[in-house]
């Protein structure tokens, strides 16, 4: 086997062709019964042929062996030499999920006797669906009479698509086009995107009759419903005529059958063992009811989806801009050597010229500014778009929902919003349990639905958006919601309000209740058509990346989550405050605005102090009071209003120190425990300074006990 | 074993060479951590990574007179869960094979003798779970 890093290579590389792959075949699924698009298939096609390559070339044969047989049937595939059924599909996802496994194996550096089964199988059954029917000789190309010359040229896979073009019944055309040679790849590719709504393009070959020295021509065999006029509206000055020897669209006699879908016909030439799939029991394999439970993959739904590598894949355009700045600091540097070497030059006692202050100014203000292009161009490295996430959430919720027996729609949006690759990485998991809990609880069987006058199918969502410097995310389902009621006894009976809280809380609060720890166990909430399985860790988890959850559930209509996470953690704008002679520093994120309270103002209800802010009546939450520093008697305070959504509170300052960008680093240890606190920073001078985690303190100074104390 | 043998005021201890990461200056001043039990002296900035800082007084319950000031910040090897301890300097390494006398607490290992001087020594994975304690009963 090959050396680590090598190893790490392949990885990387294999990793990123199964996302692909996945993706297209999660296209491919989601219009089962539709008829596939050709490049579509090719991709997958293609993408299982490189991988196959790869495995090959860092001696991982077994991978490589899989991925061979899934490229044979995959070929047959694109060919038309077999149909692209529900059994292939659900063949072809389990041998992704399979190829994924076995490379977690290689990852981790073991080995996977226990997967060698399930491959076994699996290729069995690719090796059977490979096995198609071979075609009708002497065909439907004869009879709309295409030119055997131009016949000789087209590959299998063409012909192919020229045949079922036939089928269709559209019309068949030459374009020819005359493009100069300097930019013909150019306007090649337009042209073809032009053409690619009337139809498809079977083939693009070379022209036999070639233009002059400065120019190439082509013909691009073309097959379309569209009439003539339209396509010649698209041509852009390239010619168009039939590519049959009868005008317009081609009438041929039926073919046998419908194309992709019925056994071969009897006068085939190669018998072949099983040609519909319900035989297959016949044939000495094992009749595959159900395909999961024969592939002996035991992907347990709850293993991670976290990535196998830490690498992060970058444009190149990102690591050029970022070497464009160094390339200026440089400029900076030298210029900065010079106005020393002069100044050292002019010697001591004597006064520097005034000159050489501002140049030195000037640089000093040019430093800055590239430093900070250089910080940025950084963290745009770090950033990859949350869709690598949703395309595994994607497959799992597949899977799951294949499993459930329940009928739900799965819909993502926002896949392209980027975000620090760490917090992408850590995502995953809690956005995982989320949709786990929609499917499982949030959604009810159709049966209730449709007597609750619902769509039989349920939706479940996860969006994405960009809000200024954070992102939203959205898990959301239009299941039973929650019962508030229910959440009310539950809370009582685990203790962890009284009843008397419970009816103070409004919906929001009682709502809230359910990512307290303790607050229920599967059992519980399983009845309370309930969610609250490990809430309270996906909340924990969320609050380690500065993130804040939020729930809205109304009975009947569904739960939605919301969850707000920073853009970065690495780097964060932050307003800094002193209390009793201490710094903090506050992330800006949290901060809505800032107030001067007097004292004098303050109002007392149920024994906690509140303001008013343009006739809002808000929590005075003294931050002195709540990390127990000493008070300093004042007038007037300042106040920070932080919060999120509605819930909102001030916390009462004594000075504002300003804005600052910075960088946070965990506290280690035990540290990590005490509560209202998410990191360290370090200013100019050295200090540490810790920030303040906004959503844990808003949790705790919320929570009903935290008055009494 | 090679055990470092500190000072606490006039007290002798030692703790095993492989536990300990580094020996730094204390820092002039902390960075306090609200609500951190009163053994925790705050946090330090060392070399841009921040690292809670135990005052090992206390978290022992030495109640001597101080009589000087803890100057050394003994580092803990544990990992990425850093732990400073804060003692009054160091007198020197010393090779500590025989432990002898009652385990006191967990943090404690026992005593032993370097010539002439008491050695009491420590235990790192003992004074680990002291700090987690005190997290936990504050």
């Amino acid at each position: 086997m090959a050396p680590p890093r090598a190893l790490e290579e392949f990885v990387t590389e294999a990793n990123e062709i199964l996302e692909t792959l996945s993706r297209e075949l999660f296209v491919l699924d989601q219009q089962r019964g539709k008829e596939p698009d050709p490049d579509r298939l090719n991709a997958v096609f293609r993408g299982a042929h490189s991988l196959k390559g790869l495995a090959a070339m860092f001696g991982v044969d077994r991978l490589s062996r899989l991925a061979h047989r899934a490229e044979d049937a995959l070929d047959a595939l694109r060919l038309g030499k077999v149909p692209l059924d529900d059994r292939m599909i659900d063949t072809l996802i389990e041998t992704l999920d399979m190829l994924q496994a076995m490379l977690a194996r290689v990852s981790a550096g073991t080995s996977a006797p226990d997967l060698e089964v399930g491959a076994d199988h699996l290729q069995d059954r690719l090796a059977e669906l490979a096995k198609g029917r071979s075609l009708p000789a002497g065909d439907l190309l004869e009879q709309v009479g295409i030119d055997p010359q131009i016949r000789a040229v087209f590959t299998e896979y063409e012909e192919h698509r020229l045949r079922e073009n036939v089928k269709k019944g559209v019309g068949l055309w030459k374009v020819r086009a005359v493009f100069g040679l300097d930019d013909f790849d150019t306007k090649l590719a337009a042209l073809n995107a032009r053409l690619k709504p009337l139809g498809e393009v079977v083939s693009t070959l070379p022209s036999s009759r070639p233009g002059d020295e400065a120019s190439i021509a082509f013909d691009l065999v073309f097959g379309s419903g569209q009439s003539k006029s339209a396509i010649e509206a698209a041509l852009d000055g390239a010619t168009l005529s039939t590519l049959t020897t009868r005008e317009g669209p081609v009438e041929v006699t039926p073919p046998p059958g419908p194309a992709l879908s019925l056994p071969p016909q009897p006068r085939s030439p190669v018998p072949r063992p099983a040609p519909r799939w319900d035989d297959v029991s016949g044939s000495g394999l094992t009749p595959l009811a159900e395909p999961t439970s024969t592939s002996g993959l035991r992907l347990s739904p709850e293993s991670s989806l976290r990535s196998l590598t830490q690498t992060v894949r970058v444009d190149i355009g990102r690591l050029d801009a970022l070497m464009n700045s160094i390339g200026e600091l440089l400029l900076i540097r030298s210029n900065i050597n010079r106005l020393a070497e002069s100044a050292r030059q002019v010697g001591s006692g004597v006064a520097l010229p005034k000159l050489w202050g501002q140049e030195l100014q000037r640089e000093a203000r040019a430093l800055e500014r590239k430093l900070d292009e250089l910080q940025k161009g950084v963290l745009d490295v770090r950033m990859v778009p949350l869709g690598q996430v949703f395309d595994k959430l994607t497959r799992l919720m597949r899977r799951l929902v294949r499993e459930s027996g329940k009928d739900v729609d799965f819909a993502v949006s926002g896949g392209d919003v980027e975000l620090d690759k760490l917090i992408v990485e850590e995502l995953s998991d809690p956005l995982m349990h989320l949709l786990r809990n929609a499917l499982d609880h949030g959604i009810e069987p159709p049966e209730v639905r449709r007597l609750h006058h619902k769509p039989s199918r349920g939706t479940i969502r996860l969006k994405a958006r960009e809000q200024g410097n954070q992102v939203q995310l959205e898990v959301g389902d239009d299941g039973g919601g929650m019962d508030e009621s229910r959440i009310r006894q539950v809370a009582v009976e685990r203790g962890v309000a009284t009843e008397e809280q419970t009816r103070e809380m409004d919906r929001r609060d009682l709502l809230n209740l359910v990512f307290l720890p303790g607050f229920s166990t599967r059992e519980d909430v399983s009845e309370l058509s309930g969610r609250g399985v490990g809430l309270d860790v996906v909340k924990t988890n969320l609050a380690r990346l500065s993130g804040l959850i939020d729930i809205d559930s109304r009975r009947g209509d569904g739960t939605t989550f919301t969850l707000t996470l920073p853009l970065t953690l690495a780097i964060i704008r932050a307003l800094m405050v002193s209390v009793s002679g201490r710094t903090y520093a506050v992330p800006l994120s949290a901060v809505m605005e800032i107030a001067s309270v007097r004292h004098a103002d303050l109002q007392t209800i149920e024994r906690r102090e509140v303001f008013e802010v343009r006739g809002q009546t808000l929590p005075f939450v003294r931050l002195a009071r709540v990390f127990r520093l000493p008070e300093v008697e004042r007038e007037r305070s300042f106040v920070v209003l932080v919060g999120l959504a509605q819930q909102r509170i001030g916390l009462a300052v004594d000075e504002l120190i300003g804005q600052e960008d910075i960088v946070t680093k965990p506290l280690s240890g035990r540290l990590r425990a005490i509560p209202g606190v998410s990191g360290a920073t370090e200013l100019g001078d050295r200090r540490a300074v810790l920030v303040l985690d906004i959503g844990a303190l808003m949790e705790e100074l919320s929570r009903p006990q935290a008055a009494a104390s | 074993m090679r055990h470092v043998v500190f000072r606490l005021e006039r007290d002798r201890y030692a703790l095993p060479l492989s536990s300990i990461r580094e020996v730094v200056e204390a820092p002039a001043h902390y960075t306090r951590v609200p609500r951190a039990p009163v053994s925790v002296k705050g946090v330090m900035n060392l070399r841009g990574r921040v690292v809670p800082v135990v005052d090992l007084k206390t978290l022992l319950e030495v109640t001597t007179p101080a009589i000087q000031p803890l100057g050394k910040v003994v580092l803990l090897d544990r990992g990425r869960r850093e732990l400073g301890l804060l003692i009054t300097d160091v007198d020197g390494i010393e090779s500590i094979e025989k432990v002898g006398g009652v385990r006191s607490s967990p943090a404690v290992r026992g005593l032993a003798r370097v010539g002439a001087l008491a050695i009491t020594v420590l235990d790192a994975d003992g004074l680990d779970s002291a700090v987690a304690r005190a997290f936990t009963t504050r």
